[in-house]
C-alpha cells in the first residue's frame, strides 16, 4: 500500500515536471462556449445573449480577454508584465471585474494589483469593451440594440409616463 | 499762509484718502490656503468615455424625486435643443444635464455632463448672507431651504452657473442644485445615483486626492489621448468634481478663463473695506459737516452782517 502511494506520488511529480517543461499553450477557441448569457445587470435591462462564436470568428481572444487566455495581450500596457502569459484559471469577465466599481484606492491593494488600480467594475468593463469595439468596428451602439428594458428600466427612463400624457 | 487748511482742501484730502483706501490695496493679500477636507469625496468625469446615454439624468431624476420630463430620457433629440446657441442648463426640474459637442476634426461627438462641481471654497456659500449653504466634510455643497430668503446672489456668484431658482414658488423661495445625493447616499459613504448608473464608468467616485492620482495616471498611461490637465484640480480654487478630456476643455463648453484662486479671493479686499466704510464714514462725514458749518453757525450766533469767510 505504501509502495503504491509512493509510486503514485512520483508519477504525479513526473507529470508535473514534464508539463511545466512544455511550452505554455494558449486556450483553444474550440473549447470556448458558443454563447454566453450576460445577466449581471438585470435590474433595468433584460439579459444579453452574447454570441461568443460570432465574435471569436472575427477577433482573437486577447482582443477582449486581455492576457487571461494565454495569448499575448493586444494592449501594450498589459504586455509590460504579461508578454508571455499563462492561461488563467478563470477567464470570465466577472473573474477579475467585480460587480461594484472598484473605485480608486491606489497603493492600498496588494502588490499584485499594483498596476490594476484603475480597473473598471463589471458593468464598466463590459460596456467599455463592447461599446468601444462596436464604435470602431461598426457594431450596434444604441443602448436598446443590445438589451431591452425591463419594466423597471422603462420606469427609470420615464417612458411609460410619457406615453400616458 | 499757503499751508492753511481750508474747508475745500480738507474735504479734498478726506475724499482722496477714502478713495485711496478703497481702490488701492495697501496690504498685499496673503496667499490663500484652501480649507480642504482630507477625506472629502469627489467624482472624476472622463469625457472620452461618455456616450450620451443619459442614464445619469434618469438616475438623478428618480433619486431626487423630480417630475416627469417633457421627453423620456431615451430621447436623444434633447441634444439639439438649446436656446440661442447655448447648450442645455440645469433647471429646477433637472439637477444634471448631458450636452453633446460636435468638435471639428473629431469623427464622433463628445458628451459632457453638467451638475454642481462642489467647489472646495464655494462662491455660492461665501455669497450667501443667511448661510444657507454648507460644505460638508464629505465634499458636498448642500443647501438649506429653511433659511433661504430667495435673494439669488448665489446664482450670480457661481462661476459655473449651477444654482437655479424655483420660479414656480417664489413666495416659498428655493434654490435647486445638485447636492451630491448627500442625504440619501454620500452621507452613508455611497456614490451618487448618477455615478452608479453610468454604464461606461465615465464617472468614477472616490476620494478627491485619489481621483487626482487616477486622472494623472490615465493621462500618462494613454499618452496623446488626453489633454494634460484635470479640469477642477485648481479651477476656482479646486472642485470636488474633476474632468478629463481628449480635446481642449473650451471646445467642450468648459470655462477655461476661471482663475485658479477661490472666487472669494477676488472680492476679499473689497469686502474687507465694507465694515470700515460703514463705521468710519458716517463719523468722518458728520465731522466734515460740523467743521464746514461751524463758522456759519458761529456767524449766526454773533449776528454779524453776514460776512463770507474762508474762500
Amino acid at each position: 500500500m505504501k509502495r503504491i502511494g509512493r509510486t503514485a506520488m512520483m508519477l504525479l511529480f513526473a507529470v508535473r515536471l514534464v508539463s511545466s517543461a512544455l511550452p505554455v499553450t494558449a486556450m483553444d477557441v474550440d473549447d470556448a462556449p458558443e454563447s454566453v448569457t450576460i445577466d449581471y445587470l438585470q435590474e433595468l435591462y433584460e439579459s444579453v445573449e452574447f454570441d461568443h462564436t460570432m465574435h471569436t470568428d472575427m477577433f482573437g481572444c486577447s482582443a477582449c480577454h486581455h492576457h487571461t487566455t494565454g495569448d499575448p495581450p493586444a494592449n501594450d500596457s498589459c504586455s509590460r508584465c504579461h508578454a508571455n502569459p499563462e492561461p488563467a484559471d478563470d477567464v470570465s469577465c466577472s473573474g477579475c471585474h467585480e460587480m461594484k466599481q472598484s473605485g480608486t484606492t491606489p497603493g492600498s491593494d496588494s502588490n499584485s494589483d499594483l498596476y490594476h488600480i484603475d480597473k473598471p467594475g463589471l458593468k464598466g468593463a463590459l460596456h467599455l469593451q463592447c461599446l468601444g469595439c462596436h464604435q470602431s468596428e461598426g457594431g450596434p451602439t444604441g443602448c436598446l440594440d443590445c438589451h431591452g428594458f425591463t419594466p423597471a428600466g422603462e420606469k427609470r427612463f420615464r417612458i411609460k409616463e410619457q406615453n400616458e400624457e | 499762509m499757503s499751508s492753511k487748511i481750508t474747508r475745500r482742501s480738507l474735504l479734498k484730502s478726506g475724499v482722496a484718502g477714502s478713495l485711496a483706501a478703497l481702490l488701492l490695496h495697501p496690504k498685499p493679500s496673503r496667499a490663500h490656503e484652501i480649507k480642504e477636507y482630507q477625506n472629502s469625496m469627489g467624482v472624476l468625469v472622463d469625457l472620452t468615455r461618455c456616450v450620451g446615454c443619459r442614464s445619469c439624468e434618469a438616475a438623478c431624476n428618480a433619486e431626487q424625486n423630480m417630475p416627469v420630463p417633457a421627453k423620456p430620457f431615451t430621447d436623444q433629440s434633447v441634444f439639439d435643443e438649446g436656446v440661442h446657441g447655448h447648450k442645455r442648463r440645469t433647471d429646477e426640474n433637472s439637477l444634471t444635464v448631458v450636452n453633446r459637442y460636435d468638435v471639428p476634426g473629431l469623427d464622433h461627438p463628445l458628451f459632457r455632463k453638467v451638475q454642481c462641481n462642489h467647489c472646495q471654497e464655494p462662491a455660492c456659500l461665501t455669497s450667501c448672507f443667511v448661510a444657507a449653504y454648507t460644505k460638508t466634510p464629505e465634499g458636498a455643497v448642500i443647501y438649506n431651504q429653511d433659511v433661504c430668503v430667495g435673494c439669488r446672489t448665489c446664482m450670480i456668484a457661481c462661476p459655473f452657473y449651477i444654482p437655479t431658482f424655483r420660479y414656480s414658488s417664489a413666495f416659498d423661495p428655493s434654490i435647486v442644485k445638485c447636492i451630491f445625493c448627500y442625504d440619501t447616499r454620500l452621507k452613508h459613504g455611497r456614490p451618487p445615483a448618477c455615478v452608479e448608473a453610468c454604464p461606461q464608468e465615465a464617472l468614477t467616485f472616490g476620494k478627491r486626492k485619489d481621483l487626482i492620482k487616477v486622472g494623472r495616471r490615465r493621462i500618462e498611461e494613454n499618452r496623446g489621448q488626453y489633454e494634460d490637465h484635470i479640469y477642477g484640480e485648481y479651477e476656482a480654487g479646486g472642485t470636488s468634481w474633476l474632468y478629463l478630456s481628449s480635446v481642449p476643455f473650451e471646445k467642450v463648453g468648459f470655462d477655461t478663463s476661471i482663475s485658479h484662486v477661490p472666487i472669494i479671493d477676488h472680492v476679499k479686499n473689497f469686502l474687507g473695506i465694507v465694515p470700515m466704510v460703514l463705521t468710519i464714514w458716517p463719523a468722518l462725514f458728520t465731522g466734515f459737516h460740523l467743521l464746514a458749518t461751524r463758522k456759519e453757525r458761529r456767524a449766526k450766533d454773533k449776528s454779524t452782517n453776514g460776512k463770507e469767510v474762508g474762500e
